[in-house]
């Protein structure tokens, strides 16, 4: 039974209770200046009055907004009309929607409704977001998307079965993406810094302080007694990632349906994210030192179009979170990326570890001359700037070696792929036709060389490290590779 | 649509051989700044006469704002008499039936490569000065990220607009035959 075009086509209004949800959001954004202001101001009085007034008038006209605001879907595009003042209408062609995503918090959840973030390849913010549907509403709109992008099927027992699960993660696994994720440790470092910036934490009074807080504990921890309160602490911190992560990811599925990926997860806020699978432009497969210890990786894709916004962001960011060695192989199959084991792993030239090394003897020269210039009138200072510098580049420059020893790259069949990274180590792969733009830089260094620097540039290319970059490379080699990505000659 | 009487040019031009940047590119480059720095340094002179004239020591804040004003003014000189040439020397462009490449830099050199295919669309833009000697930038969008757009300035505007006809005729036909 196909959804009948004539359903979605009358202007349609979003869920009755939308506004609740719009302004429960600029709610929490207002408390804080407002709390402020009234504050600061001491009482609420003549000028806070103006400017309570004017928050509440805000509020309301986004209430109104919310109210007023209409969707319908026609034969060819997603239209959205806006605004209170200024009126919007915005079409959006169905076959540019390359994803629909859902956000859910908790209350939506109970009430069975969703926030739906509509996405293009164009990049940047989700191209229409409707706050919120009815949950039954967004998947009619998905199955007439479907419909007209020619690739959903009518097949109603097909439909029934939802896709096949690629991944799940059982309570085990999220313990384990707790421990490797660590957020506690990151809680904890902005904690740190808040106290330490409001001045209640700093070099004078730390001591003070350790010194109050075990007086009021009443205990005296002689050295074991530390590093057993330590120990306590760290496990707290352990215990409160894996809560954390819990949250986050608690009933994590990967589906496939046809030719769609299917991801939802989060036990407070849910996300369900639709990623389609000829528009993943990229995947990288990534292990942290925590993941290669626990043997797990995570798997990344990016579709055309990289998305700035943390929510609509992630489908593509935490596609996979955390993937067993027998699953890669399964998942890679899905995304359609040759196993990693296959591809035609290339070195680079062995002089690539000396011109690294070489690099960071030159760039360390101005610190240990520095030393040496303060050396000469403090010489206690000098020395341990010089002991620190040497210490410094000691250790940069054993990773920059090991860094071009590890680095492989690969251009078989189309599909380029590197392996970088010593303690993070990443796959990154670019599909057959993502690269869009081939660039080869050569230093003043290179020429000697005759090497230059590979960098191949794809949609989505965005943030944290999603770039196929080779440096080091032949010069000859570095011409053929890259022409022949691009499809040329 | 490409005129019938620009096609034997169009074709001389996608040759796959390395052309430099037009002629008049450099001078008009070279005009600007002049203009431009001549500008900001008549202005420095002003406030330097109007500050010396404040100081009873006049020698001395004298050389003290000579010395700024050519802390500012010599690598103005430099860049306009050799870097700008040098950069006008280093960059070139070359066309083949499937892309189009520019070569640039002076001590970092990149050769940027972008397959027709992957032309999203095309820009012809020109500023006054640039109009005055006939000079106009390609560019060129993509679906890429860093290199959404890639520039290429100093063509002749005829060349560029050629050029332009000529990717937008490729992705016409590209589009209609996928």
């Amino acid at each position: 039974m196909s959804t009948d075009a004539s359903e979605l086509n009358p202007w349609r209004r979003l869920h009755p209770l939308s506004p609740i949800f719009q302004v429960g959001k600029m709610l929490r954004a207002a408390v804080v200046p407002v709390v402020f202001v009234v504050f600061a101001a001491g009482s609420v009085s003549g000028f806070t009055a103006w400017a309570l007034g004017a928050v509440v008038v805000t509020i309301i006209g986004y209430a109104i907004r919310n109210l007023l605001m209409r969707y319908r879907v026609t034969d060819d595009d997603l239209v959205i009309r806006d605004g209170l003042l200024f009126r919007k209408e915005r079409h959006v062609p169905i076959e540019r929607i390359n994803n629909v995503d859902l956000v859910q918090s908790p209350l939506m959840r109970v009430l069975k409704v969703a926030e739906a973030r509509f996405q293009t390849a164009g990049g940047g913010e989700a191209e229409a977001v409707l706050k919120v549907l009815a949950v039954a509403d967004v998947e009619r709109i998905q199955q007439r998307l479907a419909q007209t992008q020619g690739v959903g099927t009518t097949d109603a027992s097909e439909r029934e079965e939802r896709g096949r699960v690629l991944l799940r993660l059982p309570p085990g696994e999220l313990i384990r993406l707790g421990l490797i994720s660590n957020r506690g440790v990151v809680i904890l470092a902005a904690a740190f810094g808040l106290l330490w910036e409001t001045n209640l934490i700093s070099f004078d009074n730390l001591e003070e302080r350790f010194d109050s807080l075990s007086g009021q504990l009443e205990i005296s921890p002689g050295p074991w007694g530390t590093v057993l309160a330590v120990g306590v602490f760290l496990l707290l911190l352990m215990i409160f990632s894996v809560v954390w992560t819990f949250l986050r990811f608690g009933e994590y599925e990967l589906r496939r349906d046809g030719n769609d990926f299917r991801l939802s997860c989060g036990l407070l806020k849910k996300h369900s994210a639709t990623i389609p699978r000829d528009r993943i432009r990229f995947v990288a497969v990534r292990a942290t030192p925590l993941h290669r210890l626990f043997r797990r990786v995570a798997v990344r894709v990016e579709t055309g179009g990289g998305v700035a916004d943390q929510d609509s962001n992630f489908g593509r960011v935490w596609f996979a979170p955390l993937v067993r060695p027998g699953e890669l192989a399964g998942l890679l199959d899905d995304l359609g990326v040759p196993r990693l084991e296959t591809f035609e792993w290339h070195t680079l030239p062995r002089v690539a570890a000396w011109r690294a090394t070489k690099k960071l003897l030159l760039v360390s020269i101005i610190p240990m001359f520095a030393g040496v210039c303060i050396a000469l009138w403090l010489p206690r200072v000098g020395v341990s700037v010089l002991c620190v510098s040497a210490v410094l580049f000691g250790v940069s420059i054993l990773f920059a070696r090991a860094g071009v020893r590890l680095l492989r790259w690969s251009d078989r069949g189309g599909v380029m792929a590197t392996r970088t990274g010593v303690l993070m180590r990443v796959h990154a792969i670019a599909m057959s036709g993502a690269p869009q733009v081939v660039t080869l830089t050569e230093s003043p260094f290179d020429r000697r060389h005759e090497m230059v620097t590979m960098s191949v540039d794809t949609p989505g290319a965005g943030p944290a490290g999603t770039t196929i970059s080779v440096p080091y490379l032949l010069r000859d080699d570095a011409v053929g590779v890259s022409h022949r990505l691009v499809g040329i000659g | 649509m490409l005129r019938v009487s620009d096609e034997p040019k169009l074709a001389s031009m996608i040759d796959e051989r390395e052309r430099p940047m037009a002629s008049a590119w450099l001078r008009c480059e070279r005009l600007g700044g002049w203009f431009v720095g001549l500008g900001v340094l008549a202005a420095m002179l002003f406030a330097a006469v109007v500050t010396v004239s404040q100081f009873e020591r006049r020698l001395g804040v004298t050389l003290f704002s000579g010395g700024i004003i050519l802390v500012v003014a010599a690598p103005f000189l430099w860049y306009q008499i050799t870097y700008l040439a040098l950069r006008y020397r280093s960059m070139s462009w070359l066309a083949a039936p499937d892309r189009i490449e520019l070569r640039k830099g002076v001590w970092w050199r990149k050769v940027i490569t972008v397959p027709k295919r992957n032309v999203q669309h095309t820009d012809v833009t020109q500023g006054p000065l640039q109009r005055r000697f006939g000079i106009a930038s390609l560019v060129i969008h993509t679906a890429g990220t860093q290199y959404a757009k890639v520039e290429i300035p100093g063509l002749a505007h005829a060349d560029a607009s050629a050029l332009r006809d000529w990717l937008i005729d490729a992705k016409r036909k590209q589009d209609a035959g996928s």
